[in-house]
């Protein structure tokens, strides 16, 4: 065993948190060697003189307005820890929000949806969406008056023989000419 | 006692506020003796034990197991004194004289001697101990304190330090060579 090794150990020696062999063994170097004796024995009256250290008493009147300063330094501390709580981020808080949003978002663009689509097929079953896309070169299936019309009236609402082609328009009868 | 203190823990943790006044009472003087050991002043050792208990009333949340509530107030009491000294590195603190100080308020060493020559030798002696001991750095200071003032086992100063073992024994060990070093006058008699 080293002279460093032992010196190392005198602490744990004196706290007896050794184990049996390696108190014996410490024991045995001390009784060998003087110089690790030396240092055991400073070692030994360095702690013994550290316990005797004793802090100043400052009076029992200190003590007991350290008591009530404590007491006042504390009294509002509950109030400001529910504040601060209700003014703290929260990240679970604010995932749960988003999810809220996100949900609220997505209802609404459906809504946004399923109202653009029915609009879309109630002007397509509309005359002027039929107009409208045809006058604009539209090449679907335009929705022609007599499909809509009563029987035996035109657009104008003039009456229509029953010799004429339905589908043909009597123009000398519109309105405005 | 111990069970005593655990209740009144639990009591506290229910938002007792008495309960709190007592604890306050009961560990006053440890934290204060501890505060003091560490900075070696009075306006120091009284803003720590101050402080100390603020803190507990704020944290005691934190506190999982109300048996370790002593560690728990060592701890802050600490770490605080320790920030305390960091702070005070560097910085001249104007130090009152000790005629101006309220009754003796200043370490002993707790032998009752009579002998004028004693005295004087257990006087220079503290001194020096404190000189040495003020050159440490922070935490091998209180590791020391907590250790060899105090007279905690190491398990209890690795939870008040948060460290492990093997890190008080480290801090220990240089701690008291460094004083064996500079002390060696005084211990070699």
């Amino acid at each position: 065993m080293t002279y460093r090794h032992t010196t190392y150990l005198h602490g744990d020696y004196l706290d007896g948190v050794l184990n049996p062999d390696e108190m014996a063994q410490i024991d045995r170097h001390l009784k060998a060697c003087e110089k690790c004796r030396e240092d055991f024995e400073r070692l030994r009256t360095l702690t013994a003189t550290l316990r005797r250290i004793e802090s100043p008493d400052p009076g029992d009147a200190y003590f007991d307005n350290l008591v009530d300063t404590i007491s006042l330094r504390t009294e509002g501390i509950e109030d400001e820890q529910t504040a601060e709580q209700s003014l703290a981020f929260r990240p679970a808080t604010a995932r749960r929000t988003l999810k809220v949003l996100i949900k609220l978002a997505a209802v609404i663009t459906l809504l946004f949806m399923a109202f653009y689509i029915s609009d879309f097929n109630r002007k397509q079953q509309s005359p002027h969406w039929s107009e409208n896309i045809s006058g604009s070169g539209y090449a679907g299936t335009a929705i022609e008056p007599a499909d809509y019309l009563p029987a035996g009236l035109n657009q104008a609402g003039s009456q229509i023989s029953p010799d004429s082609n339905q589908n043909e328009i009597d123009n000398s009868t519109d309105i405005g000419q | 006692m111990t069970d005593d203190i655990t209740r009144l823990v639990s009591q506290f943790q229910q938002g007792d506020r008495q309960a709190f006044t007592q604890l306050v009472k009961v560990f006053r003087r440890k934290v204060y003796s501890l505060a003091f050991k560490i900075v070696l002043n009075h306006s120091d050792a009284d803003e720590v034990s101050q402080e100390t208990f603020v803190r507990i009333y704020r944290r005691i949340g934190q506190l999982k197991s109300p048996e370790y509530f002593e560690s728990f107030v060592y701890r802050i009491a600490t770490n605080y004194a320790i920030d305390l000294l960091r702070k005070r590195k560097g910085r001249t603190v104007a130090m009152p004289k000790e005629s101006e100080l309220p009754g003796s308020i200043q370490l002993t060493l707790s032998e009752k001697v009579t002998d004028p020559e004693k005295l004087l030798e257990n006087k220079q002696l503290l001194a020096a101990i404190v000189k040495a001991a003020e050159e440490l750095p922070p935490r091998q200071k209180a590791t020391l304190i907590l250790h060899d003032i105090e007279g905690l086992a190491k398990e209890e100063v690795a939870r008040i330090m948060n460290c492990p073992e093997a890190t008080v024994r480290s801090n220990l060990h240089i701690a008291r060579s460094k004083l064996k070093k500079k002390l060696g006058k005084y211990l070699a008699e």
